[in-house]
């Protein structure tokens, strides 16, 4: 159903996966260094997911946006039946005010 | 020839009457409920807006952030745009706002093809040509009762052909509205290891572990540190569960939006506003997660 780049999501799922380990690995180290090393190593996959993350939603909202059209497509012709009804309305009206003019027509026929 | 012609008005006036009662008792209550209908709609995509600008802001903020200290542990000396990636690109968080405005107004176009009033006004324009003809020399001595039924069937055709053009149309749209909810939904991902779910709790998992840093540096012997530094990691943990909640919720509310819009095309209003109260009602909590966290600030 989606068009999300599976390229992109293969990588993303495997960031994904590597943040986890590397998580597991900082909560269980035993000295500051490795919990240093570890935090920069977090830092750097982080900022790549964050990349990921913004091209695979960008490919999603090209998706939206499309799908929109569609709906936006679907308005004109509502637009249209408003504007039928409206113009029913409208004939009415004129229909009415020529009938009164055709009355004071007559009306006046009479007295002549 | 009098006695004939009297007949057939008669017959004329009861053929109207009996023509108006059976058209207008089968169309006329669905209007103002449908208009209603659409109107909680319409809140329900102001209230998923809402959400939506509210996690995509903070999302960036949370990006920004990481993206700043991770640039500060970096020794590059160059500084670029592209090292402070935004989770979701300006452009985007544009075009997410233009989708909810499209389907606000898709909503508020149908909701003023059955506004009932439309019908009225076209009833209220037959029965003031019907009081002409009565009335004029041209007078066509139709029953006054006739002439106001007359009024009122006219006034009710035009909305049942209004709602008949809604009900077509929304269900003609359905598939391309529930693309667009699905769709967004996906961008913000099913659970915390997809979409932007994923990008909130990456760059958590960052801040988390800088602060895991501050407690590895400070001396077993500072208990006050320590301390400190526990409170500070534990208050970043609700922060991020908190954002991550608010994520989870928009995803709900995009969902919810899609099967109240599928209800009242299937003309099954009750459900629909099941589905609509469960967005206003992840909207309050959205809301409430937001002021917690911003008395929790330091």
């Amino acid at each position: 159903m989606t068009r999300r780049n599976p390229d992109l999501v293969a990588l993303q799922h495997d960031l994904s996966d590597v943040l986890d380990d590397l998580i597991d690995a900082q909560e269980r180290a035993q000295t500051a260094d490795a919990v240093r090393a570890i935090a920069r190593e977090i830092a750097e996959v982080n900022h790549r997911i964050t990349v990921a993350g913004q091209l695979l939603f960008k490919r999603q909202t090209e998706q939206i946006t499309e799908a929109v059209l569609a709906i936006q497509e679907e308005r004109a012709a509502l637009d249209e039946a408003i504007a039928d009804i409206e113009k029913v309305g409208a004939f009415i009206r004129t229909v009415s005010s020529f009938l009164g003019l055709v009355d004071q027509a007559l009306d006046l026929a009479k007295l002549v | 020839m009098d006695r004939g012609h009297n007949r057939n008005r008669r017959a004329i006036g009861v053929g109207v009457i009996l023509a108006v009662s059976l058209l207008t008792s089968g169309c006329a209550t669905p209007g103002p409920k449908l208009s209603q209908d659409l109107a909680g709609l319409r809140t329900g995509v102001v209230a998923t807006r809402e959400q939506a600008r509210l996690s995509i802001d903070s999302a960036n903020k949370l990006a920004r952030e990481q993206a700043i200290e991770f640039k500060l542990d970096s020794p590059a000396v160059a500084l670029a745009e592209s090292d402070f990636p935004l989770a979701v690109d300006r452009a985007d968080a544009e075009a997410w706002n233009a989708a909810f405005g499209a389907l606000d107004a898709y909503a508020a176009t149908l909701q003023s093809l059955v506004d009932p009033a439309r019908g009225a006004a076209t009833g209220d324009a037959l029965a003031s040509l019907g009081q002409q003809l009565n009335t004029g020399p041209l007078h066509a001595g139709l029953p006054a009762s006739v002439s106001g039924a007359f009024a009122a069937f006219g006034g009710a055709l035009v909305q049942a052909r209004a709602e008949k053009t809604a009900a077509a149309a929304m269900v003609r749209v359905d598939p391309a509205f529930q693309t667009v909810m699905a769709a967004m939904a996906d961008g913000i991902g099913a659970d915390d290891s997809k979409g932007l779910r994923l990008t909130v709790r990456s760059n958590w998992a960052a801040a988390l572990a800088r602060l895991r840093v501050a407690y590895a540096e400070k001396p077993p012997s500072d208990r006050a540190a320590r301390r400190a530094a526990i409170g500070q990691f534990l208050a970043a943990v609700d922060a991020r569960d908190a954002q991550l909640a608010n994520l989870a919720g928009l995803r709900m509310s995009l969902l919810s939006l899609g099967r109240a819009h599928a209800e009242i095309a299937a003309g099954k209003p009750v459900a629909a506003q099941v589905w609509i109260d469960r967005a206003h009602s992840i909207l309050d909590d959205v809301r409430r997660r937001i002021g917690d966290a911003g008395k929790a600030a330091p």
